[in-house]
């Protein structure tokens, strides 16, 4: 049975994780296109991916465009199966839920 | 970890939103302004030449679409800045391949006007955007598929409109249906 994931379960840190397995396996978001997306300020979305690059869920991918800094946010393939797994965690309470509700009936 | 039924559908729904807005953001972000780009060359090189005599238009396509690769290519840099991804390399393989296989068949049916050269060009640009429009975005695979119906109808009824009516059916439409798409995913 799938289990919840508590790193990934804290809302920012589900919604970054949403963002990145919503694209292609190989996309790469930069930073502040992923901050303008979910409305939150450098530090907050530094911290989170800061905590999920240390669970190996995400990779910060540090380069140079037109010679400006810019950092690029990677899921890795952990990443990938630990969200799907807490996704599915949170399907089968649901599911679980609504099949107690219709017995309840 | 305690998560209860009420929780979990918010996270999901949350899961949702940030999933469907994300794809409208890059999805926005790259096609329509290409559409709105190529759509607008057309219209201008379609109606110059239905007014110029026919020894102006190989300038008039040149100038049109040379401004038209320098502006598409900034637009690409400037979208892959922000996401980068395998896909832009397929993108720009397709437009490549679609560029090349034009050349060689040109040279192979050797048309004989300007019309039916227009015409050849015009269903391999818009069998282009079929292919992007089975990956990607539907309105694509639709606007190709009519832009070439336009193009074939127009040509053979009415031959002495053909370049008149495709700047306003062709290049119309690829503007209006980016014009389309930057206001659905707004």
């Amino acid at each position: 049975m799938a289990k919840l994931n508590e790193l990934i379960h804290q809302p920012v840190r589900l919604r970054i994780m949403a963002a990145l397995v919503s694209m292609e396996d190989d996309a790469q978001l930069e930073f502040t296109y992923l901050r303008d997306l979910l409305e939150l300020t450098d530090g907050n979305l530094g911290a989170h991916l800061r905590k999920l690059e240390e669970a190996g869920y995400v990779q910060l991918v540090k380069t140079f465009v037109a010679r400006k800094p810019r950092t690029y946010v990677v899921i890795t393939s952990q990443g990938q199966h630990a969200f799907v797994e807490h996704a599915a965690a949170l399907e089968a309470i649901v599911h679980a839920g609504e099949v107690q509700g219709n017995d309840d009936d | 970890m305690d998560v209860s039924q009420q929780e979990a559908k918010e996270s999901l729904q949350a899961i949702h939103e940030v999933a469907a807005h994300m794809r409208r953001n890059v999805a926005r972000s790259g096609s329509p302004y290409f559409m709105v780009l190529w759509g607008a060359i057309w219209f201008l090189g379609f109606l110059t030449s239905h007014f110029v005599p026919v020894i102006y238009h190989g300038w008039v396509w040149l100038t049109l679409v040379s401004l038209g690769s320098v502006t598409s290519a900034y637009l690409g840099y400037r979208f892959r800045s922000k996401v980068r991804s395998q896909i832009d390399i397929r993108f720009t393989y397709l437009w490549l391949a679609i560029m090349a296989y034009s050349a060689i068949w040109m040279w192979l049916a050797q048309p004989r006007t300007g019309e039916q050269a227009s015409v050849l060009i015009t269903s391999f640009m818009m069998f282009a955007y079929v292919v992007i429009g089975l990956w990607m975005e539907r309105i694509a695979a639709w606007v190709g598929l009519i832009v070439t119906a336009f193009a074939i109808l127009v040509y053979v009824l009415i031959p002495e409109y053909y370049l008149l009516c495709m700047a306003f059916l062709g290049g119309g439409t690829l503007m209006l249906s980016g014009f389309y798409i930057l206001r659905k995913w707004k």
